[in-house]
């Protein structure tokens, strides 16, 4: 509950008539004022004993896990994977009788390996190619079971204007280094799309595997473009000078988000739309225009 | 109707140009199909089949040849203006990307399941089992030759 995702989920599960109680945990703080009545606690995921106090107080019937760390949007790619996998554990240590649980994983699982398909469903193999698919693998392996229903959400890569993301960090670069060669094309998905996304799944008793992608994709060129940025064409050797400059400048690029940049991912979530009849609000060039517009500020001023 | 070259140009620059999830490009199959015009003199039947929803391709012996797919290519732009998605590309670059661009993508089925799917025209080698109406290509033509004749039936 202490990202962005997880607030704007709570935030929509205190809206819901069919919600008796909204109780969250994380390592941060929420991000918004939640309601009075919506329960918090700071518990770092490792710490077991109190994650299974805190989650038995509260006596869930459903889980929404939101606790998978992307590599450099919050954390080093090391502790991502850490906080991902003993986050997981406690939790589901803790909680006894779920009627339901919504994982967040990622399309990171299907991998991008040579000859594999660029636009997978949900029945296509799964085969991790870089650390944070790996880490989404390993979560969904413990998730699954542990409830009556379960709904493994695998959301394209969440970008939004505030949302803590390696990718958002890196197209907002004055200069954006893509793929001369390739410049694939990648989808994306909206954070309030995403929180949408979870607050649907969970509402709507759904059961199974869903790919969750915006309609749409973009080029990293075709970003930096969107972004009034300047697209610089890279060839192989150059990646690892790249990415070393990127991260200098504030917009360190873990291995996932490389992969999309040279090899591109998309996925079908066309099951998503058709089934549960969700709506995305935004498609993917959309997802990236909004990443590239903020609100007006408006200065404050006193009163007499 | 085909966009004007300073239309183009112009999205390619601001970057609203439109790229699908498999790659495809459909301002630079605009760009090429002069080209292609001027390249090959076509003549196509039985077009109509084409014209709504997802239809499977199933292309005759010379498939693996290059011309061939490029003339179909060319022929379903030219007479229903719908990108033709042509199964079998190299997954490796330089080749692959490029081809990506203008409607390749690589011979597997769940690539030509999703393509179906969202109601894409697909050329494939072979028929397999598909949700989607199956069209048979035939073409009169050699891999040198100005005029081609293309078939759907």
């Amino acid at each position: 509950m202490g990202g962005e995702l997880g607030t704007r989920v709570a935030t929509l599960l205190e809206r819901e008539r069919a919600v008796a109680a909204v109780g969250g945990i994380d390592l941060e703080p929420p991000r918004r004022r939640l309601a009075k009545d919506t329960f918090f606690a700071r518990i770092d995921p490792r710490d077991r004993v109190r994650m299974v106090k805190a989650v038995r107080e509260f006596a869930p019937t459903a889980l929404v896990h939101l606790g998978v760390f992307e590599p450099f949007a919050r954390a080093t790619p090391g502790d991502a994977a850490e906080h991902t996998i003993a986050g997981t554990v406690s939790v589901l240590d803790a909680v006894e009788s779920l009627d339901a649980i919504v994982l967040r994983s990622g399309i990171e699982v299907y991998g991008r390996r040579r000859g594999s398909p660029s636009v997978p469903d949900e029945s296509a193999r799964v085969d991790p190619t870089t650390g944070f698919g790996h880490t989404l693998v390993k979560t969904e392996g413990l998730v699954r079971r542990h409830a009556k229903r379960v709904a493994v959400l695998r959301f394209a890569p969440i970008v939004g204007g505030h949302v803590p993301s390696p990718l958002g960090r890196y197209l907002r670069l004055p200069v954006v280094g893509c793929s001369a060669i390739a410049d694939p094309a990648f989808s994306l998905v909206h954070a309030e799309d995403a929180a949408r996304a979870v607050v649907h799944a969970l509402l709507s008793g759904a059961d199974g595997t869903y790919n969750v992608v915006a309609e749409g994709a973009v080029t990293a060129s075709q970003a930096a473009r969107l972004g009034n940025r300047v697209p610089l064409p890279i060839v192989g050797p150059a990646w690892p000078a790249l990415t070393r400059i990127a991260e200098l400048a504030g917009a360190p690029v873990p291995s996932h988000v490389l992969e999309l940049l040279r090899r591109g991912r998309s996925a079908d979530g066309g099951a998503f739309r058709s089934e549960l009849g969700f709506g995305f609000l935004r498609t993917s060039p959309e997802v990236v225009q909004d990443l590239f517009e903020w609100a007006p500020v408006t200065p404050l001023r006193a009163v007499a | 109707m085909a966009p004007d070259l300073s239309e183009l140009v112009s999205r390619r620059w601001d970057g609203t140009f439109e790229v699908d999830p498999w790659g495809l490009d459909v301002d630079l199959l605009h760009l090429v199909a002069p080209l292609a015009d001027a390249r090959w003199s076509i003549s196509v039947e039985g077009e109509d089949v084409l014209r709504d929803g997802p239809v499977l391709l199933v292309a005759g012996r010379r498939l693996l040849a290059p011309t061939e797919p490029a003339v179909i290519a060319a022929a379903v732009f030219r007479s229903v203006s719908r990108p033709l998605r042509v199964l079998g590309i190299p997954d490796v670059a330089p080749i692959g990307p490029l081809l990506r661009r203008f409607g390749g993508v690589v011979d597997h089925p769940a690539e030509a399941a999703a393509l179906l799917r969202a109601g894409h025209l697909v050329l494939a080698r072979q028929a397999f089992e598909v949700d989607a109406p199956i069209v048979r290509v035939t073409t009169r033509g050699w891999e040198l030759s100005r005029r081609w004749r293309v078939t759907f039936d």
